[in-house]
């Protein structure tokens, strides 16, 4: 009997063993996390696109799993080289950067403060200041801060070297308190 | 501000899918695996074809084909990759075909 509480291995041998119920609290449990990191690299509705089809390759290929590493540092493997991979084809790259520009202007232009924000807003102030930062930086800060990454899966999930992680882990963590920075200084010049 | 901060602060700025997303991943996931179940038995088949064509040309030989002036004599290993093509081939077709005919079903005589 499946339980939405087992663990991930549990569910994983479930799953090779038929139980596709087992996969869909699979799905559930980090659909979230998997979703915001693929919107790291895509945009909204490609990202959803990539999370699906990155889901059905790892339902193929449970098999191969042989629980070396966590699941869900193996499943954000699958994600991130997914949507890399979907980015690389259709050229998002050079996109992506003009989206940034676009984000970076609505993140400067928010007055509203944290305080006094209500959740939803302060998420999605949150979420335009990660989407007008560079899609490595957000990535790794999504990574490293929501999924609970270390330094060494994170290498191992987006191929990047130990420098690189450090570094862009660095300027991401500075250009994100800048941004959240220059919001609350709009706002209390916005109240003054 | 603090690192606790900064990750209370991404934890807020999760982001969900579509609410249909898990219905949508297990459908897709269903309906592959209904589409390997279908191929399985296909596959099973043309292997088993192929296999036979291979036995097959051991014992038997293509003869000598004489056009006017000329001889054609074919080696086994091109009779049985011509031959084992030519029946894929045809298969193909034929599981084409059986899909046209599965998709539109003859009509169902009417009463009287």
């Amino acid at each position: 009997m499946t339980k939405s509480n087992d663990s991930d291995l549990e569910l994983v041998e479930k799953v090779k063993n038929g139980d596709t119920s087992a996969f869909r609290i699979l799905v559930d449990r980090y659909k979230k996390v998997s979703y915001s990191l693929a919107c790291s690299i895509l945009q909204d509705d490609d990202a959803e696109d990539a999370l699906q089809e990155s889901f059905i390759k790892v339902f193929y290929h449970i098999k191969k799993f042989r629980g070396d590493s966590s699941f869900s540092s193996w499943l954000y493997r699958i994600v991130v080289n997914t949507c890399f991979s979907m980015a690389k084809k259709q050229k998002k790259k050079e996109s992506f950067i003009g989206r940034a520009c676009e984000k970076d202007s609505i993140a400067d232009q928010s007055k509203t403060g944290i305080d006094h924000m209500m959740a939803s807003e302060q998420s999605e102030m949150i979420n335009s200041v990660l989407d007008s930062m560079k899609s490595d930086e957000a990535l790794l800060l999504r990574l490293f801060y929501l999924s609970e990454m270390d330094l060494k899966e994170i290498m191992k999930i987006t191929g990047y070297k130990e420098s690189k992680v450090k570094v862009t882990l660095f300027r991401a963590r500075k250009s994100l308190l800048l941004k959240i920075k220059s919001i609350y200084t709009n706002d209390l010049m916005s109240v003054s | 501000m603090k690192e606790a901060d900064i990750k209370n602060l991404l934890k807020q700025s999760i982001k969900s899918p579509s609410p249909d997303f898990t219905e949508k991943v297990m459908a897709s996931v269903v309906l592959k695996e209904q589409t390997a179940r279908k191929l399985n038995p296909k596959m099973l088949f043309i292997v088993l074809l192929f296999t036979a064509v291979v036995i097959l040309s051991f014992i038997l030989r293509m003869p000598e084909i004489n056009l006017y002036r000329f001889n054609f004599k074919l080696s086994p290993t091109f009779t049985v990759v011509f031959s084992s093509s030519f029946i894929l081939f045809c298969l193909s077709r034929l599981i084409d075909v059986y899909h046209v005919l599965a998709s539109h079903p003859p009509p169902v005589a009417g009463r009287g």
